[in-house]
């Protein structure tokens, strides 16, 4: 009964996928364009091939510890003192980005369908099923998201068909590249955001370590391949279907072409439509929720009266009350450009002068580990 | 060579031993057919003595007539002792075998094997056990296929499933349970299919019961389940042998009880309460429609009060305008908001379906007729209900009664409860949510250890065509891997290699 059941490299590309695309999703086109105009999608592009860049550099460095997460092997290169100050560190950030896409969606949510329900119930709504999911194995969690994926391919049928009914008009993509570089690439930085997510591999991948080191980044890999297709498809069809002087006014413009689609039974799709990504921000929420469990169950490994469930439960409710502080859209940002900063530390920085370490003093697993 | 003759050629190697020379020893031999049966606990033996040698007479004490066998066999053996034991016993056929193989595959096929001390022929008598009565279960009625129900007695049971999977290798393992009750109950598996660690598994558990009474299968579910604070069921059960039949077939194991007529099947996956035998009898494109129509009402039996009252109370836009004006008129005189009339209404239904059940067959048709018909016209006309809501818990209710198994149907119709308030207080993110979490749960569930939503979690992209949709049967070569079988082998991929033969071209 207790057998392992092998996870498969398609769960870990759900998973990963399921982790990247969240919050972001419905407003990524807008931000984008905000900076790079009508360049937006090689912005996306952009971003997705520095994403590739990070992942192969977390990869690098978990496959020197194969059977280890990176909470466990901090200690081991960076010392046990300072290992544990970096756990805590990305307790932090773990936190900071649950309570960070709680509070987008309720944004989100409060616009568009809920406006009079006050914003902690909306949160709660969406913090028990991350907290009921989060506080399960990888193999329950990626079964979960395996499922939901379908959801994706869904919002993916939907554009295509605005697309093609939608007049839409392709000339406001041109001219390509003329915004030149540094705007694209601070486009790029927007874009980025929508994409954190991967960092998840490094906590991952001991789990999937059976299908072969190559299988683990060809599926991380294909995830953000994916990821990336989407968004800059989203972005393409946003740009072509809004002009840009509306472009700028419509902050979900993914939810307003939706809105554009009339069915015989269903007369706004773009409510349904808004109700169904609720379920791919669980889902990152969830996988955070996750990261944040693995974390402090290590921390306290020590202490056997914690549990899994209540790591997940008490860091959730934490980002809870995180995520109901901010009052004003000011606040959220700069909770937002905080977010932004640690993940700069967490997600490169700290994986980057990990693998230094570890190249440079020759610090592996053993073999017989 | 015609396919026929390939086809006898053929053999599968698993299913069929090869023979042996067994030695004459009378002990060995019992011990062989023993083991040939898989110490199968309905095994019996009765030791005579028939012209100064010892004289045993084996069988499977299920599929045998003990009666027949008393008076034609055992009385006539003692009051003779001497002579030829053709000419002693009465019967209308006695074979005489030398093969253990052949006599393992007649003596669970309804025969009794007469073994004598130092001879090398085994004798085979044909004594059945024929069971006239037909009791058609209610709750699970077909229009294509057996109409045998199950009886209460456990030997009688054994004895439908027998006839069904007639091969020694099906092992029954009797055992009692219950301090007080000493209930008697059978635990049925084919022994070279279904997993050993499943086996011990539920050996595992059912040691652990300790109870003064165990009066139905009812309390042994409550005991061994995973999960007791599941809505969803994680037996299955039924009181159709052929059902069971099928299912050991799968690999999964069957506990019969004294005194009941439903069987537990386990471990059972969610698509299981979603499947009927029928669904094998008729041809698949039927059967493939039935089950995305299954699949349908489960659907609708769980979300469409919830997304009516989501609908009509929060998010009036998603219909369209015109449909919302022949609501709305319906509604205008209507007191109440829309959870309330739904709640109502679903109660009223569960009461109606309470009060028919326990009352006999002709009262329970004026219940009908006047919960359905009387109720539900006063009730709109009255004003107390609007038209649509009754139109909408009557869809519920009837998508309800389209799911085969009545457990899953009413922990459908109970789930909801929770959906339609969640509706009622967030609409459709709130069903949404609520989904979710049903998902959730599911996924997570396990029936023995089995993740009860393969294959959809983990998705087996390859196992749906047998779930959504089901494929010709000939199409599904392998067993599922979720049971771990012990050889997947269901069909050879020449099973239809008749299309070759008669090519004509």
């Amino acid at each position: 009964m207790k057998k392992q059941i092998k996870l498969t490299s398609i769960q870990l590309t759900f998973f990963i996928i399921q982790t990247q695309i969240g919050v972001g999703i419905l407003g990524l086109p807008f931000n984008v364009f905000l900076v790079s105009k009508n360049d937006a999608w090689i912005s996306v592009l952009i971003a997705g091939g520095i994403v590739q860049v990070i992942i192969t550099i977390l990869w690098l460095l978990a496959r020197r510890f194969p059977s280890k997460s990176i909470f466990e092997y901090s200690k081991l290169l960076a010392g046990n003192v300072i290992g544990v100050v970096i756990n805590i560190g990305y307790l932090i950030y773990g936190v900071l980005v649950t309570s960070l896409i709680m509070m987008f969606a309720t944004a989100i949510i409060k616009t568009w369908a809920l406006v009079l329900t006050p914003e902690w119930v909306v949160m709660l709504m969406l913090l028990l099923p991350g907290i009921y999911l989060g506080k399960e194995k990888v193999m329950e969690i990626s079964n979960v998201y395996v499922v939901v994926s379908g959801l994706i391919f869904l919002l993916i049928i939907v554009s295509i068909v605005v697309l093609f009914i939608y007049p839409v008009d392709w000339r406001y993509l041109f001219p390509i590249g003329a915004t030149g570089g540094v705007t694209m690439l601070k486009g790029a930085k927007e874009a980025y955001f929508s994409m954190l997510g991967f960092e998840l591999l490094l906590i991952l991948y001991p789990y999937f370590k059976n299908n072969g080191d190559w299988a683990v980044l060809k599926s991380v890999s294909s995830a953000n391949l994916f990821v990336t297709l989407v968004y800059t498809f989203l972005t393409i069809s946003s740009v072509v279907t809004f002009s840009p002087e509306e472009l700028k006014i419509v902050p979900q413009p993914v939810l307003y072409y939706v809105k554009s689609l009339y069915l015989q039974v269903i007369e706004r799709v773009d409510l349904l439509f808004a109700s169904l990504w609720i379920v791919n921000v669980i889902t990152s929420l969830t996988s955070y929720l996750f990261l944040i469990t693995e974390n402090c169950s290590l921390l306290f490994k020590r202490v056997k009266k914690i549990k899994r469930v209540h790591c997940t439960v008490f860091w959730g409710f934490s980002a809870y009350i995180i995520a109901l502080l901010p009052e004003k859209p000011e606040e959220m940002d700069i909770l937002n450009t905080w977010v932004l900063n640690f993940s700069y530390v967490f997600v490169l920085a700290i994986p980057i002068l990990f693998l230094g370490i570890s190249l440079i003093f020759k610090k592996k697993e053993g073999e017989s580990a | 060579m015609s396919g026929f003759e390939r086809k006898n050629k053929r053999r599968v190697k698993q299913l069929i031993d090869t023979e042996k020379v067994y030695s004459k020893n009378l002990e060995e031999k019992i011990e062989v057919i023993k083991q040939g049966l898989f110490s199968t606990d309905d095994f019996k033996t009765r030791e005579l003595t028939f012209n100064e040698k010892a004289l045993i007479i084996l069988f499977v004490d299920s599929v045998i007539d003990n009666k027949n066998l008393q008076s034609y066999i055992i009385k006539p053996i003692n009051e003779n002792r001497h002579g030829e034991l053709e000419n002693v016993i009465s019967a209308n056929s006695i074979i005489s075998t030398k093969s253990i193989d052949e006599a393992l595959g007649a003596m669970v096929d309804g025969h009794c094997l007469i073994m004598t001390e130092g001879s090398e022929l085994m004798y085979l008598v044909c004594m059945p056990k024929i069971d006239e009565t037909l009791n058609e279960p209610i709750n699970e009625k077909v229009i294509r296929g057996s109409h045998q129900g199950f009886s209460e007695s456990i030997t009688k049971n054994i004895h439908y499933i027998r006839e069904r999977i007639s091969n020694p290798k099906v092992t029954v393992k009797y055992a009692t349970v219950g301090e007080t009750t000493k209930t008697k109950y059978a635990l049925i598996y084919i022994s070279n299919l279904t997993d050993p660690d499943l086996l011990k598994t539920i050996e595992n558990r059912i040691s652990y019961i300790k109870a003064d009474s165990i009066q139905s299968p009812g309390y042994f579910e409550e005991y061994l389940e995973d999960d007791s604070f599941s809505p969803f069921p994680q037996f299955l059960n039924t009181e159709r042998p052929d059902r069971v039949a099928a299912n050991l077939m799968e690999g999964r194991v069957a506990l019969v009880m004294e005194g009941s007529p439903t069987v537990l099947i386990f471990p059972v996956t969610f698509f299981s309460f979603l499947q009927t035998t029928e669904d094998y009898n008729n041809r698949s494109f039927i059967s493939s429609f039935f089950r995305i129509v299954r699949l349908f009402s489960f659907i609708i039996a769980l979300c469409l009060p919830a997304v009516y009252i989501a609908v009509i109370s929060f998010n009036y836009e998603i219909i369209p305008v015109e449909i919302i004006f022949s609501i709305k008129s319906s509604l205008e005189y209507v007191p109440f908001p829309p959870l309330i009339e739904a709640m109502i209404m679903q109660l009223t239904l569960e009461l109606l379906r309470e009060a028919s059940i326990r009352l006999p067959n002709p009262i329970a048709q004026t219940i009908g007729v006047v919960g359905g018909l009387v109720i539900g016209t006063a009730v709109v006309e009255a004003n107390l209900v609007s038209n649509t809501m009754v139109i909408v818990v009557a869809l519920t209710a009837i998508s309800s009664f389209v799911i085969p198994s009545n457990e899953l149907s009413t922990s459908l119709r109970i789930l909801g409860f929770p959906l339609m308030l969640m509706a009622a207080f967030f609409g459709i993110f709130g069903i949404v949510i609520g989904l979710m979490l049903i998902f959730i749960h599911l996924s997570k569930l396990k029936s023995f250890g089995h993740h009860y939503l393969y294959p959809m979690a983990p998705l087996d992209i390859g196992r749906l065509k047998d779930i959504l949709i089901r494929v010709p049967i000939w199409t599904l070569k392998t067993r599922p891997d979720d049971l771990k079988t012990q050889y997947k082998w269901r069909a050879s991929s020449a099973s239809r290699g008749w299309k070759q033969d008669e090519k004509t071209d």
